[in-house]
């Protein structure tokens, strides 16, 4: 977001974008991370789910404020957007081998 | 950078608050009502209130259900307790209509005739559906996540916390008390804040983050929750076999135990060979909401089943839900709870009329442009007051023998709600609509006592006589809330005054 005067400008494409990454992206980050999460973890497979669904919202939290803080609507995009990536790519080998 | 941060969580704080903090204010009052639920819905029937506490007669309820549901598919028997004097049993057929339900005197198993209400789980469903069913739940929790950036933004932004706890300023300018009361409200049951949105996302873990089911149970919850619950499911052989006692089963599902109560007892195809019985424990006296089970054969009343929750991951989900739900019975953190609740309301609040008193303050223009915003909050917060004490006056009103009366406690409450929605939009003058409405709330939850007084024999002179608390406290709490809302509406008398002052002197300075 550009300074002016030590105040923010907020163009409204800048927002929507940031919002939508907070809302969409984060949901999307948070869904994978969960799943990553709840392959991984060595515990019986409700408790793996349990565990991994209780810590979804801190990271959901943590991911609405980038999108905020991020220093472009962008960076916020990116910034949520390759780790989910990174995480289905990861979960979904570990998905077929684990899951009967 | 570290200015830029703080300035982007000020702007999420502010943004997010306004938007959200309507819905979130609805949810927290209605939310703190939840806290005394069963008190509310006790208070809601008095056609109970002559039950006095007696050893509970599981017979002649199964007695009940075998003449009025012989041929029904599931039996429930819930038992009475401390806050919920009557013994409920319901049914259900096999064609899985409708569940039907009954209250009975828990002494002699006869059959009471009480007003249809929805009591106290009205504010309940309302506090995480909005009347919306699963579509409602969504928004909650949309709120519910808004809530917790709110709670980290306004952490990050008030980082003086202590100091600007220490500091509140009634006297000094509008806004800054109003900042003062919110940042005070916010910090001084901060923890409060955090667990409560917190827990309350984690107890619909399997709406809002299903994503370990869908990998590990086909995406159906509702094999996770067999696989952890672990209820015996027979069929139903239809060979007609007799029922054993259930008074003795529930006895010997209390030895399992090593003490506790029963809640509720479940009979699955009563009459049949394979009828199965399970007594299930109350949780009140853990704060893990975990009801401990014990399944028996209904015909030969073997043990076919011990289930306690187990597993770290579990315990700490019941941990959680526990800590939201509240069933854990202990009076005083019961009343802390609705006192935070309240606080929580308080702090959302004053964060939506600060926004208003903020831009009201510091320029003249466009009355507008913040009228919206000004109506929106008198709708929401003044308006659910006058409709939540409507709801308490329909009560007492409709007549007992109205058919769907349940149904028209609750659109008196919805149409009063809108009525003031209405009058919010119409009325020119924002702080006298304010003064209108709260002083509308505050007579009816004054006057609550006295309606009382009049249709019931409930009323705060025989209640205090006798010392039942869980009725007189509905009453006194209404006078309570009815003195301290005529109380804001005086102070909201006097600081109109100020307001207008200094709109009208920044317009003269302004100038030709």
């Amino acid at each position: 977001m550009g300074n002016v005067n030590g105040r923010k400008k907020h163009p409204w494409q800048d927002v929507a974008s940031r919002v939508a990454a907070a809302a969409l992206g984060g949901y999307g980050l948070t869904y994978s991370f969960t799943t990553f999460l709840t392959l991984i973890l060595p515990l019986p497979r409700s408790e793996a789910v349990l565990a991994a669904a209780m810590c979804s919202f801190i990271l959901y939290t943590g991911a609405i404020l980038w999108a905020f803080a991020a220093s472009s609507s962008r960076q916020a995009w990116m910034g949520l957007l390759v780790p989910a990536v990174g995480c289905c790519v990861v979960a979904v080998p570990l998905a077929l081998a684990v899951v009967p | 950078m570290k200015d830029s941060f703080t300035q982007s969580m000020d702007w999420l704080h502010t943004w997010g608050g306004l938007v959200f903090g309507w819905l979130l204010f609805v949810i927290f009052l209605t939310g703190t009502l939840t806290v005394f639920d069963k008190e509310i819905t006790y208070w809601m029937q008095p056609e109970l209130h002559r039950l006095t506490p007696s050893p509970v007669n599981i017979q002649a309820a199964a007695d009940q259900l075998a003449r009025l549901a012989p041929a029904a598919d599931d039996w429930w028997i819930e038992l009475p307790h401390f806050r919920t004097p009557e013994l409920t049993i319901s049914w259900q057929d096999l064609d899985q209509g409708q569940q039907e339900q009954r209250k009975l005197d828990p002494a002699t198993g006869e059959i009471m005739t009480v007003r249809g209400t929805r009591g106290g789980e009205f504010f309940y469903r309302f506090h995480y559906q909005l009347h919306l069913d699963r579509l409602g739940t969504w928004v909650v929790g949309a709120a519910a996540m808004v809530m917790l950036a709110a709670l980290a933004t306004g952490i990050v932004i008030h980082h003086r916390i202590f100091k600007d706890f220490f500091a509140f300023r009634p006297q000094a300018s509008l806004q800054r008390s109003w900042l003062d009361a919110h940042n005070a409200t916010g910090v001084l049951m901060l923890p409060f804040h955090v667990v409560i949105t917190f827990t309350g996302l984690v107890i619909f873990w399997m709406i809002y983050m299903p994503g370990g089911v869908d990998v590990f149970y086909e995406g159906e919850f509702g094999n996770m929750l067999a696989e952890v619950e672990q209820r015996v499911d027979r069929k139903r052989t239809g060979t007609p076999a007799s029922l054993a006692s259930l008074a003795a089963l529930e006895q010997r599902a209390k030895i399992q135990w090593n003490g506790g109560v029963t809640e509720w007892i479940q009979v699955r195809h009563p009459g049949d060979l394979h009828a199965t019985v399970d007594v299930v424990r109350r949780a009140d006296d853990r704060l893990a909401l975990i009801s401990d089970r014990v399944t028996f054969d209904g015909t030969t009343g073997d043990v076919l089943k011990v289930w306690k929750g187990e597993g770290p991951a579990f315990l700490t989900y019941s941990v959680l839900i526990g800590l939201h739900y509240l069933w854990f019975d202990h009076a005083t953190i019961r009343w802390l709870y609705f006192f935070m609740g309240l606080t929580g309301s308080v702090m959302i609040a004053t964060g939506s009329l600060l926004w208003v008193i903020k831009r009201r303050e510091s320029h003249t223009s466009n009355h507008s442009e913040y009228r919206i915003v000004e109506s929106l909050n008198i709708a929401v917060v003044a308006g659910l007051l006058v409709a939540v004490a409507a709801f308490f006056w329909s009560n007492r009103l409709w007549p007992s023998d109205v058919p769907g009366r349940a149904v028209w406690e609750m659109r008196t409450f919805f149409l009063v709600w809108c009525l003031c929605a209405v009058h919010a939009c119409l009325r020119r003058d924002c702080s006298k609509a304010w003064k209108e409405q709260l002083v509308a709330a505050a007579a009816l939850f004054a006057l609550l006592p006295l309606l009382n007084l009049v249709t019931t024999d409930s009323h705060l002179f025989v209640t205090l006589a006798v010392c039942d608390w869980r009725l007189a406290g509905v009453d006194l709490t209404c006078l309570a809330v009815g003195g301290s809302l005529f109380g804001a509406a005086w102070r909201i008398g006097r600081q109109a005054v100020p307001a207008q002052q200094s709109i009208s002197s920044s317009i003269v300075e302004a100038g030709p």
